[in-house]
C-alpha cells in the first residue's frame, strides 16, 4: 500500500514538474528551437519571398551568400567589432571596478553612475549616441570643437558604433566584476597587506587571477553578443551608402530577411555567425583550463 | 628583538544605524549614533619573544587589539608601540609583522610553494634563497611534499601549516595568530597545538596568539589576557590566572567544568568572619579579616567560588549532601552534577580516585572541600577579594 502511495505521490510530482517546465519549454520550443531549424531548413533549401520552402537547393544559397560584394566586409566589420570590443570593455569595465572595490562613503553613487548603461535600451542607446555624435548638434563635436560626421563618414562610422557597443555593455559587465572583486576573502586581501604586497603585484597577481571565473564568462558573452551586433547598423546607419562601411553578418541578415526578403541569404548568415560563435566558444572554454581558476 | 607596548589602546567603532521601513513604507528616517568601544584602554608591555595569548569570549576585543597591532585596523586613542617606535599611523607592511588568520587566507590559484615564496619575492632578489628559506619553513611544518599542490588538495590541518608557513618565511619581529586552530576538528586541534608549542622554540619571533579556547590559552601562552567586552580583566601568567583568577569572570572563564559559584554572605563572628553555605556556618580564615573588616555592612555579601576538582566525594563522610542529578563520564573523570537545596554544585573526580561512590541519579552522596581552596569575590563588583592584596 505504501508502495502504490508512493508512486502516486512521485508521479503527482511528475507532473507538477511537467506543468511547471511547460510555458518556457513552449517559449523555447517557438522561439528558439523552432527557428533554428527553420534557419538551417531554409539555408540548404529554395525559399520564396513568401517564406515557402520550394525545394532543396544544396549548397546554392551559400556559394550565392559567400560570393556576393558586401559578404566578406560584413564578416570584416563583424570581427573587427569583436576583436576590439570585448578587450575595451573588459579593460573599462576592469579598471572601473578596481577603482571603486573598496566601499567608500559615494560608492552608492558612482556604482550607479557606472551601471547606469544597463537601464537603458539599445534602440534608445543608438539614438542618444546619434545625437551625441551629430555632426551640427551633437555634444561631442560642441566639446571638442569639431564638425565632424562621426557616422557619416565612412572612416568613423565603425569606430562610433564600437563606442556604442562598449558603452552599452559597460553596466553589466562592471556589476558582475565589482560583486566579483567584493566576494573574494576579506582575509586573502588582508594577508596581502600584512605581506606588505604591492599594489600592483595584488591587482595582476592576487585579484585578478581570484575572478578570472567571472572575466571568462564576460569574454564569452561579450564574444557572442558582439558576433550579433547589428542594432546600431540598422537604428543608426540605416540605408544609405556609408552603410556599406558598417554592415555586420547581422544587419546584413536583418536586411536580406526583412527587407528583401531574401531568406535563404539571411539562413546563411545566421548560421555562419552562428558557427563562428560556436567555434569561438570551443576555443575560449579550451584556453580556460589553463587560465581560468575555479576556487574549490 | 621586538617588545610590544600597548598605551590604552583603544578602538571605537562609529556606527549610524539607520531604521527605515523600506523605500516606501516608511519615509522617517531615524538615525542614532552609536559608538561601540569594541577595545577600552588596552595596556600592556609584551617582551622581546614573549608567547601572550589574548583569551576572551567572541566579541570581546581581543582579535580587534591583535588586527589594531597587525595594522589592519585603525587605533582611535592610546599608542601602540613596536620596539619603542610609535606605529599607530604607520602601514602594515611596514611593520614587519606576520600574521596567520583563522580561514588560513592562502591564495588558493598559488601553489603551496608559491602562497609562502609570494611575500618574499620582492625582497630577496636570489631565487636559490627563496627556495632554500621556503623548504626551510616547509621542512619545520613537514609540508615539503605538498609543496607543488594547490591549497584546495590540502586538508584543514595541512592548509593551517602553509598559512604558518608563509608567516615563517618572513622571519618577522612579531607573530600574529588569530584563532589559527579554531577551524580544525579537536583531535588535529590538539596535535596542531603541541606543534606549535615546539615550533615557536625555533622561531624567534614575539607572539600574539588570539583564542577563546582556554586550553590553548593555558598551554601555549608565557601570559595570558583574559578579556571582556573590551577590557582587560586580568593579565599573568597561566597558573596565575586559574590559581588567583582577579574576578568571577576569569574564575568562570578559566577552568572546565567551570567553577562552582554561591552567593552568600559573610558575618562577623568572634574573631573573624564566618559565611553559611547550604545551612552550615564556616569560619573564614584570617586572611580575610582585615579585608572584610574595611566593610561596613553586618552582612557582606559576597560569592563563593570552589573549583570542581577540589570537591571530594565520598560515600558516608563530607561536610555537605546533595542528590545526584546526573553524571558525565569522560573516561578519565567524572562530572557529578548535584542538587543541594536548590543549588548546582558540580564536581570533579578522577576516576582512579574514585572511591566506593555511586553516581546513579537521585542518590545522595556526601562532598566537602578545604575552605582554603575557596575563592570569595564581591557580589557586586564580582572581584576576588585576595586579589591584589598578598601583595601589599
Amino acid at each position: 500500500m505504501s508502495k502504490s502511495g508512493k508512486s502516486i505521490k512521485k508521479r503527482r510530482e511528475n507532473r507538477r514538474v511537467f506543468f511547471l517546465l511547460l510555458p518556457i519549454t513552449l517559449f523555447a520550443i517557438a522561439f528558439v528551437y523552432f527557428p533554428f531549424l527553420r534557419t538551417i531548413v531554409n539555408a540548404f533549401s529554395l525559399v520564396n519571398s513568401k517564406g515557402e520552402v520550394k525545394g532543396f537547393a544544396g549548397l546554392d544559397n551559400f556559394i550565392y551568400t559567400y560570393g556576393r560584394k558586401d559578404f566578406l566586409p560584413a564578416l570584416k566589420h563583424t570581427l573587427v567589432i569583436a576583436l576590439f570590443n570585448v578587450p575595451i570593455t573588459l579593460f573599462i569595465t576592469l579598471t572601473l571596478a578596481l577603482l571603486s572595490e573598496k566601499r567608500r562613503k559615494l560608492s552608492a553613487v558612482y556604482e550607479t553612475m557606472f551601471t547606469l548603461p544597463m537601464s537603458v535600451s539599445m534602440s534608445a542607446a543608438c539614438m542618444i549616441f546619434k545625437s551625441m555624435f551629430s555632426p551640427s548638434v551633437g555634444f561631442i563635436n560642441y566639446f571638442f570643437s569639431l564638425k565632424f560626421g562621426w557616422f557619416e563618414s565612412s572612416d568613423t562610422a565603425l569606430l562610433s558604433c564600437i563606442i556604442l557597443t562598449v558603452w552599452m555593455g559597460i553596466g553589466f559587465d562592471y556589476l558582475l566584476l565589482l560583486s566579483a572583486l567584493r566576494g573574494i576573502p576579506k582575509s586573502v586581501m588582508e594577508a596581502t597587506k600584512v605581506d606588505g604586497i604591492s599594489l600592483m603585484r595584488r591587482i595582476f597577481l592576487v585579484e585578478i587571477p581570484l575572478i578570472s571565473p567571472t572575466i571568462f564568462y564576460i569574454f564569452c558573452t561579450n564574444l557572442v553578443l558582439c558576433m550579433m551586433t547589428s542594432a546600431p547598423m540598422i537604428i543608426i546607419m540605416g540605408v544609405r551608402a556609408e552603410s556599406a562601411s558598417t554592415n555586420t553578418l547581422m544587419s546584413m541578415m536583418y536586411q536580406s530577411g526583412f527587407s528583401s526578403s531574401d531568406y535563404g541569404l539571411a539562413a546563411v548568415l545566421s548560421l555562419t555567425a552562428f558557427v563562428l560563435t560556436l567555434l569561438f566558444t570551443i576555443l575560449s572554454f579550451v584556453t580556460e583550463r589553463r587560465r581560468v581558476h575555479y576556487e574549490a | 628583538m621586538a617588545s610590544i607596548t600597548l598605551k590604552n589602546v583603544t578602538k571605537i567603532y562609529r556606527s549610524t544605524e539607520k531604521e527605515r521601513g523600506g523605500l516606501f513604507r516608511n519615509k522617517k528616517v531615524s538615525e542614532k549614533k552609536r559608538d561601540v568601544i569594541a577595545v577600552k584602554d588596552f595596556s600592556m608591555e609584551i617582551e622581546d619573544k614573549e608567547f601572550v595569548v589574548l583569551l576572551g569570549p567572541s566579541g570581546c576585543g581581543k582579535s580587534t587589539t591583535l588586527r589594531m597591532i597587525a595594522g589592519l585596523e585603525e587605533i582611535d586613542g592610546g599608542e601602540l608601540y613596536i620596539d619603542d617606535v610609535l606605529v599607530n599611523d604607520m602601514e602594515s607592511k611596514d611593520r614587519d609583522v606576520a600574521m596567520v588568520f583563522q580561514n588560513y587566507a592562502l591564495y588558493p590559484h598559488m601553489s603551496v610553494f608559491d602562497n609562502m615564496a609570494f611575500a618574499i619575492r620582492k625582497r630577496i632578489s636570489d631565487k636559490k634563497e627563496v627556495e632554500r628559506k621556503v623548504r626551510e619553513a616547509a621542512e619545520i611544518l613537514g609540508i615539503t611534499e605538498y609543496l607543488n599542490r594547490k591549497p584546495r588538495e590540502l586538508s584543514g590541518g595541512q592548509r593551517q601549516r602553509v598559512a604558518i608557513g608563509r608567516a615563517i618565511v618572513r622571519n618577522p619581529k612579531v607573530m600574529l595568530m588569530d584563532e589559527p586552530l579554531s577551524n580544525l576538528d579537536a583531535k588535529l586541534r590538539n596535535q596542531m597545538r603541541s606543534e606549535l608549542l615546539k615550533l615557536r622554540k625555533r622561531i624567534d619571533a614575539t607572539f600574539v596568539y588570539v583564542t577563546h579556547d582556554q586550553t590553548e590559552a593555558m598551554t601555549l601562552g608565557d601570559r595570558v589576557v583574559v578579556m571582556k567586552d573590551g577590557e582587560v580583566m586580568q593579565i599573568g601568567k597561566p597558573d596565575e590566572i586559574y590559581s588567583n583568577p582577579a574576578s568571577v569572570f576569569v574564575a568562570t572563564f578559566i577552568g572546565n567544568p567551570q567553577m562552582n559559584i554561591f552567593p552568600i554572605s559573610a558575618y562577623r563572628k568572634g574573631e573573624g568572619y564566618s559565611i553559611n553555605l547550604f545551612g552550615k556556618e564556616l569560619a573564614l580564615g584570617m586572611e580575610y579579616s582585615s579585608v572584610l573588616s574595611k566593610r561596613k555592612e553586618s552582612f557582606i555579601p559576597l560569592k563563593l567560588g570552589i573549583r570542581p576538582e577540589y570537591i571530594t566525594l565520598d560515600k558516608e563522610n563530607g561536610l555537605f549532601s546533595g542528590e545526584v542529578s546526573i553524571a558525565e563520564h569522560t573516561g578519565n573523570s567524572v562530572i557529578v552534577h548535584m542538587n543541594v537545596n536548590g543549588n548546582e554544585v558540580v564536581a570533579l573526580e578522577e576516576e582512579r580516585n574514585r572511591r566506593e561512590v555511586d553516581y546513579a541519579p537521585d542518590s545522595i552522596l556526601n562532598f566537602s572541600f578545604s575552605l582554603s581552596d575557596v575563592y570569595l569575590f564581591d557580589a557586586e563588583s564580582g572581584r576576588n577579594i585576595l586579589y591584589g592584596v598578598d601583595n601589599e
